[in-house]
């Protein structure tokens, strides 16, 4: 890593902030700090920052108006530390534009792979094939091959494996999949998401008891968990 | 709301009230009219004081008779002369009766509102109540699990840098140990206390079982780093419709039961798989299995777990593993997905 990516850590408790902010240093990003959303907003526009970890619960101003605030501007990718059984406040957070979410008490090494995750979306150019461990997608082709043989994948099913492949790391909404997938043609519902979800599954995973590459994600919809290589 | 006087005391005080405004009118030798009103303002008295229509009309009465038997001629009789005081007379005990009436109704207004009042703060307070066991829950979740969050990033932090010293990697391995068992018991606590003050309603959606297991060892990666934990979803097994996260603790619990009871390195196995209309998931080990009467060896873990999955419209039960070793076996209604 030649220019160090600056991560902003917004959290009201020092502790988080400062085993956070030294964990991040030691893996080669440049931190800046906040305790809460006013003061991340300063950091934000001043700093510019090229990915924004948050906490949602704070006094004063909450994670909910620093991401709304954000998003108001800027693309650059949220990532949010929420709290377990907190599942409403995790997905608000998404529609408001956050990119990911990790929940307290999470581990660093899951933290690292989230923002590696992020920050490769936001960075890598487009391309005509995507390559994951024992998976590539040819988008161009159309073609994938998984564990060195061909997968035949109908056209839906292609077009919804390209989306959470190409936005690898990112949970993405069934609304944002009918949408994209489906043209939001009318009568299209959650389930007709899942049922063709389903199939790809069981299509590309080499082992459907033990998904590595394409899981549901509670009360949001889907996620592409492997790291491209 | 102010109680009202007793029965006995508004009887009394209705018979002495007019009594005195009787002797008072004699003994200053009032005019008929005068005494008349006067009866009037006494009866209205009784009836805002007392509260009771049937004394207030009673009082009416007496007061009309005590007016015609003291202050129309022919004195001390109920007759009446004059037709001119039967007129006074009726028109005493009609407005008499009538000012009596509407002081019933406006008090029986007022106490409907009154009622109405009380009920609306009652529910309002039910209402804060339920704000505050939310906010409460929410802190406490936030406060508790700060500090393991700070514990564990630190932990991370000591492991990275120990990594050549087998004797200081052991303690850390213990502290992040202690740590997740003490995060799991915060996570329980806080999943009772939620369940309890009515606060995890279940949300269920179709969560496919091979999802639920990943999430599961994800969870325990203290437990996959001790014993093999391996996973089977049977083709044909359908989603299950549970609320995902509740069912992640049921699964959570289950396991973290069976690494506790089974030997060093034995396997775990996880296995889903359709069941009439339903998912059965069973989480099976080779541990001591089960003694009679100790089927609540599994404590506070499998407690939640089953008051979880009976919030989920499930059950856990144990059963002895062929073989040897208990299988957890947990039902779940199925999905059932409309294209």
């Amino acid at each position: 890593m030649t220019i160090s990516n600056v991560v902003l850590i917004t959290d009201d408790d020092p502790a988080i902030r400062e085993s956070l902010s030294k964990e991040l240093r030691a893996a080669g990003y440049t931190t800046i700090v906040a305790s809460d959303g006013n003061e991340a907003q300063l950091a934000f526009s001043s700093n510019a920052p090229d990915l924004v970890l948050t906490d949602l619960a704070m006094p004063r101003s909450d994670g909910f108006d620093l991401i709304a605030s954000i998003r108001a501007t800027s693309r650059v990718p949220i990532i949010v530390l929420s709290v377990r059984g907190a599942d409403a406040d995790k997905v608000r957070a998404l529609d408001l534009g956050a990119d990911d979410f990790v929940t307290k008490p999470f581990s660093v090494t899951e933290l690292l792979a989230r923002i590696r995750a992020q920050l490769r979306r936001t960075t890598s150019a487009p391309s005509t094939s995507l390559a994951f461990p024992d998976l590539t997608i040819d988008l161009d082709r159309r073609r994938v091959v998984q564990g060195g043989r061909e997968v035949r994948l109908t056209p839906t099913e292609f077009s919804l494996l390209e989306l959470l492949a190409t936005n690898a790391g990112k949970p993405l909404f069934i609304e944002q999949i009918i949408a994209r997938v489906w043209r939001s043609a009318p009568g299209t519902t959650a389930d007709t998401v899942r049922v063709h979800m389903s199939a790809l599954r069981k299509k590309i995973e080499p082992d459907p008891s033990d998904p590595h590459y394409i899981v549901t994600e509670p009360w949001v919809g889907y996620r592409f968990i492997a790291e491209p290589e | 709301m102010k109680a009202r006087p007793s029965a006995l005391a508004v009887w009394f005080s209705m018979i002495a009230v007019i009594a005195v405004v009787t002797a008072a009118a004699k003994l200053i030798g009032l005019n008929a009219s005068t005494v008349g009103f006067a009866y009037l303002i006494a009866v209205l008295l009784i009836s805002v004081w007392g509260g009771r229509l049937l004394v207030g009309t009673v009082a009416s009465i007496i007061a009309t008779l005590s007016y015609n038997f003291f202050f129309f001629p022919p004195y001390h009789t109920l007759t009446i002369e004059e037709p001119a005081n039967w007129f006074a007379l009726a028109a005493f005990l009609v407005s008499s009766v009538t000012v009596n009436r509407l002081v019933a109704a406006a008090r029986m207004q007022a106490e409907k509102a009154e009622q109405r009042r009380a009920e609306i703060e009652a529910l309002s307070v039910v209402r804060e109540s339920e704000a505050l066991k939310t906010s409460l829950l929410r802190a406490i979740a936030h406060d508790l699990t700060t500090p393991i969050t700070a514990i564990t990033i630190r932990t991370e932090s000591l492991r990275r840098r120990a990594s050549a010293d087998a004797d200081l990697l052991e303690d850390v391995g213990a502290i992040a140990e202690e740590t997740s068992r003490l995060r799991r018991r915060i996570d329980n606590l806080l999943a009772m206390a939620r369940l309890e003050a009515g606060k995890s309603k279940p949300h269920p959606e179709p969560v496919p079982p091979a999802d639920l297991f990943r999430a599961t060892r994800e969870n325990l990666p203290l437990v996959i780093a001790a014993r093999p934990v391996s996973v089977r979803v049977d083709d044909d097994c359908p989603d299950a419709n549970v609320d995902p996260s509740l069912a992640l603790e049921i699964l959570v619990n289950l396991v973290e039961n069976a690494h506790k009871f089974s030997p060093p390195r034995a396997a775990i196995e996880l296995v889903a798989r359709k069941n009439g209309d339903g998912v059965r998931i069973e989480v099976l080990d080779r541990g001591p299995g089960m003694q009679p009467g100790i089927d609540d060896a599994g404590g506070l873990g499998l407690g939640i777990a089953r008051s979880l999955a009976a919030a989920n419209g499930g059950s856990v039960v144990l059963v002895p593993r062929e073989g040897g070793g208990t299988i957890a076996r947990v039902d779940l209604p199925a999905a059932v997905l409309k294209q």
